[in-house]
């Protein structure tokens, strides 16, 4: 399936998302804690998909997302946030953002956004 | 909820004790309560007539309803309303007591008039306190006119039923200028308001939220079980934020915070809000458009 690249700050969020991703038969093949970490894994290991947290320290998520896009405009990222908010949406989705998911997390919306995105590959 | 929080009630009464108030409710998963108990309860059956079935239920294969129709003490409409009544949990609560042979149902009666009296409810709000139903509950126990407060604390209850612990207990609320804290989780929202929201606890206490939230064992209030409280307050955050979004209100959220061995100072008061989770004490502390300081 897909090579999985998480990034978030919270260790709790990281391990829940794994969980999911890794039962749903998925491969995590890295882990940032904040937006500029997520942005040299990226160059780095060259995952399949990010999943990118919005709200982190240090750089967020729509702001990595931007450089992630920058570095290579075929990333494929996956925003996720606790706000359901529409202007984060509507903002990430402008940057380039492929695909939202909202906490506390859903197994079934997240293995559906991450066969959308895949799809979208296809 | 209603079996802890009137439970805690007669333990601190004495009317109770703690074993026994384990025992009924652990009875109360269990039990279906009886219908002639709910009729007498409601008022639509007396003791005496409740009785009179019961015994002619004892030689005749009928449903107690049925019975109560036959005689002419109940109709069918009323038998209907009585079986949906089944299932609430002040109902189903008040038979475990009964089945166990703790209290009967006067003396529960007597001390559902005397939580009345000491709480200051109305007649109104002891109906919603015998309800179960939490969104009739939770304005009985958070005393603030401030909307964004009430809305932050109804939105912070129910995900805590939801998903650590749907048998938790609320206490009355407080303001207050300052809070002293052994551990507290906090996460500040911007934007259109500015709020915060806090979960603090002693000793492990906040370990009740911890564990179940990451499904891991923390031995100790570390920064990995910090870190899980404060992805819980993340997302009580953002169920929060997006409810107000959907008015036209627009925050937005920080990245959380912990604290350990402090106080938090605010301008305007603080809502303190004692909650139990797995029968251990923790504060929902929260304030709204007031600054803030840490002391840690």
């Amino acid at each position: 399936m897909a090579k999985i690249l998480i990034v978030d700050d919270s260790r709790t969020s990281r391990k829940i998302l794994r969980g999911i991703l890794e039962g749903g038969g998925h491969e995590i093949i890295g882990e940032a804690s904040n937006g500029e970490e997520g942005v040299i894994n990226y160059k780095e290991l060259k995952p399949d998909i990010v999943t990118m947290d919005i709200t982190m320290p240090t750089m967020n998520g729509l702001e990595s997302l931007m450089c992630i896009k920058k570095e290579d405009g075929n990333a494929k990222v996956i925003m996720i946030t606790a706000a359901g908010q529409k202007e984060k949406m509507v903002q990430a989705i402008r940057e380039g953002a492929d695909d939202f998911i909202t906490k506390p997390f859903d197994g079934e919306q997240i293995l559906g956004a991450i066969r959308r995105v895949l799809g979208m590959n296809l | 909820m209603f079996g802890h929080i009137f439970g805690r009630f007669l333990v601190e009464q004495k009317m109770l004790s703690q074993q026994k108030l384990d025992e009924v409710l652990d009875v109360q998963k269990r039990v279906q309560v009886k219908l002639g108990l709910i009729a007498v309860s409601e008022k639509l059956l007396s003791r005496e007539q409740a009785d009179k079935i019961n015994d002619r239920q004892a030689f005749e294969d009928k449903r107690f309803g049925d019975i109560a129709v036959e005689m002419g003490y109940l109709t069918e409409s009323q038998v209907r309303r009585l079986l949906q009544l089944q299932g609430n949990p002040y109902l189903t609560f008040i038979q475990a007591m009964t089945n166990l042979d703790i209290m009967s149902l006067e003396e529960i009666e007597n001390a559902l008039d005397l939580y009345r009296r000491e709480n200051g409810l109305t007649n109104t709000d002891l109906e919603a306190f015998k309800s179960g139903d939490m969104d009739r509950m939770i304005p009985l126990y958070v005393r603030t006119e401030d909307p964004l407060l009430s809305g932050l604390v109804g939105v912070t209850v129910r995900t805590i039923a939801r998903l650590i612990d749907s048998e938790m207990a609320i206490e009355p609320s407080y303001s207050s200028y300052s809070y002293e804290f052994e551990n507290i989780a906090v996460q500040g929202v911007a934007g259109d308001h500015s709020m915060m929201l806090g979960l603090a606890g002693e000793g492990n206490n906040l370990l009740t939220i911890a564990d179940v939230f990451a499904k891991e064992e923390f031995a100790s209030m570390d920064l990995y079980a910090f870190d899980a409280v404060c992805e819980f307050i993340n997302c009580i955050n953002g169920l929060y934020a997006s409810a107000l979004s959907s008015r036209g209100v627009m925050v937005d959220m920080v990245p959380p915070a912990y604290y350990r061995a402090g106080c938090l100072r605010a301008e305007d008061k603080l809502l303190i809000v004692p909650v139990y989770i797995k029968n251990r004490k923790v504060r929902i502390v929260i304030a709204a458009d007031t600054p803030i300081r840490v002391e840690a």
